[in-house]
């Protein structure tokens, strides 16, 4: 039954409240504070950590996409149970708070720096963005793997039986068929990784080297001292890159529909 | 003169649960340059032979020969890319993100230039070399089951397995192309295995037929 008049306009005003508390509402703060109390919106503090999020969601949403993708592949083309099942395992990851990913993150880290120190080698991995990253990965696995499963799975399992036959190898089938047919998949992949990255606080700040700031570590740190007007702007960033995926994603999901045009 | 047997089976039996055997002793022989049809209802066990044959599918008793060499056997298996078949399957698998050329280029070894003639001859002879840098969408379904039986056999394949490869073909394609095929596979001396549930299809093509009913075959 389609609604008229007044049924309509009421049923729209009470869709609209969620999106009007949750995201119209304060951004609109937001920006009004960035504007009228002339805070140095892009100051080097802010341009600082907008890059280091910007390159930890990279390099994190690149290899958990890959990471991803390559147990996918083996576990497809090999009939391999075992990668099936860890691949399964992995999505736990999702399910553990950044907190106790942070702490086991960090005992690990200790045990190997002090058996590097036996052999007088210094601290390597602790502090490190290695072990941030590492976080990172375990956390966002489970969006990857399910956005490049779904894919594999639109890809026809006859077009690898008929691969096989060609006197081809599996690296050959892997970046000449199925790269290119999961194009859509890994970039999917790579956006929604990239913007849970940058979202993660609790890791980050348990994880992060020394005087390493990101937008989420600076809107934090900013809250946390009731400097309200100075963590508007990494607010605000936070938001438009954890928008420009949903952005792209529907764009993607639009032109994907027969009759459109790409792009 | 007498052929060389091309391809001989012995003994094959197959399940996919290890209780109801899908293939039941399975013994035959094909000679080279033979086209034989299997003729079998749905869930006969006709595809799964053939998936035994390019070796998709692991061997569990028996022994497949391809040229007097032992391919697979129960402890013993010569993977898909290494037996020299080439394989054409009912529905549509050409790569859709390459273009025809590309297509039929795809699992041919040698250099560039080399690639590309072979590819261009191929698509000649099956008359659809008007259609080089098109891409799969953009061709009829005869069309695509034309390039797809030039890329199985652009590799040179000893044997070409074919999977129903005219079901999705209206009639008078189909007869086209089933002449087009034989007279290439006969000029090439192509040893060729038809599994098909069509009758006209097995009489148009095949030298020899053999029946599968319930995995066994039906004399």
């Amino acid at each position: 039954m389609k609604l008229k008049g007044s049924y309509s306009f009421f049923a729209m005003i009470f869709c609209l409240i969620p999106v009007f508390i949750g995201f119209i509402l304060p951004i609109i703060e937001l920006i009004n504070w960035t504007i009228n109390y002339k805070l140095d919106f892009f100051n080097r503090d802010f341009l600082k950590s907008a890059f280091n999020s910007l390159l930890l969601a990279l390099i994190a949403a690149f290899l958990c996409t890959m990471i991803a993708f390559l147990i996918n592949f083996t576990a497809r083309y090999q009939g391999n149970k075992l990668l099936s099942f860890l691949s399964s395992t992995l999505m736990l990851g999702y399910a553990v708070p950044g907190l106790i990913l942070a702490i086991g993150i960090t005992q690990l880290f200790t045990i190997i720096d002090n058996s590097f120190y036996l052999f007088r080698i210094d601290i390597i991995l602790t502090g490190s963005l290695i072990g941030l990253i590492i976080a990172y990965i375990i956390k966002s696995y489970a969006l990857s793997n399910s956005t490049i499963e779904s894919g594999f799975q639109r890809i026809s399992n006859s077009f690898d039986d008929v691969s096989k036959t060609f006197n081809i190898s599996g690296i050959k089938l892997m970046y000449k068929i199925h790269l290119p047919l999961l194009r859509t998949g890994l970039l999917t992949s790579i956006l929604l990784v990239g913007s849970e990255v940058i979202k993660e606080l609790p890791a980050t700040l348990i994880l992060r080297p020394f005087n390493f700031e990101t937008l989420a570590v600076s809107a934090y740190n900013y809250a946390s001292e009731e400097r309200m007007y100075e963590a508007a702007a990494p607010s605000i960033a936070i938001v438009i890159v954890g928008l420009l995926p949903i952005i792209i994603l529907s764009r993607m999901i639009k032109n994907s529909r027969p009759g459109e045009t790409l792009w | 003169m007498v052929k060389k047997t091309s391809l001989s089976l012995s003994k094959i039996k197959h399940s996919y649960n290890n209780n109801d055997f899908i293939l039941n002793d399975i013994n035959l022989d094909v000679s080279e340059g033979e086209i034989l049809a299997i003729l079998g209802s749905s869930g006969s066990g006709k595809s799964t032979l053939l998936r035994l044959i390019t070796g998709l599918e692991k061997l569990k008793y028996g022994k497949i020969e391809i040229f007097g060499k032992t391919v697979a056997s129960k402890d013993f298996s010569i993977p898909p890319n290494n037996r020299n078949v080439g394989l054409v399957l009912q529905e549509k698998v050409l790569f859709p993100h390459l273009s025809v050329i590309e297509n039929v280029k795809f699992g041919i070894k040698g250099n560039k230039k080399f690639r590309a003639e072979k590819a261009m001859d191929l698509l000649s002879l099956f008359r659809v070399d008007q259609y080089v840098n098109s891409y799969p969408n953009t061709i009829s379904g005869g069309e695509q089951q034309r390039v797809a039986i030039a890329r199985a056999i652009a590799p040179g394949p000893q044997i070409l397995l074919m999977d129903e490869p005219f079901a999705s073909l209206d009639e008078e394609l189909k007869k086209d192309l089933r002449h087009e095929t034989k007279k290439i596979l006969n000029k090439n001396n192509i040893t060729c295995i038809l599994v098909t549930h069509d009758k006209e299809d097995a009489n148009s093509m095949a030298d020899r037929i053999i029946q599968l009913k319930d995995g066994e075959i039906d004399n």
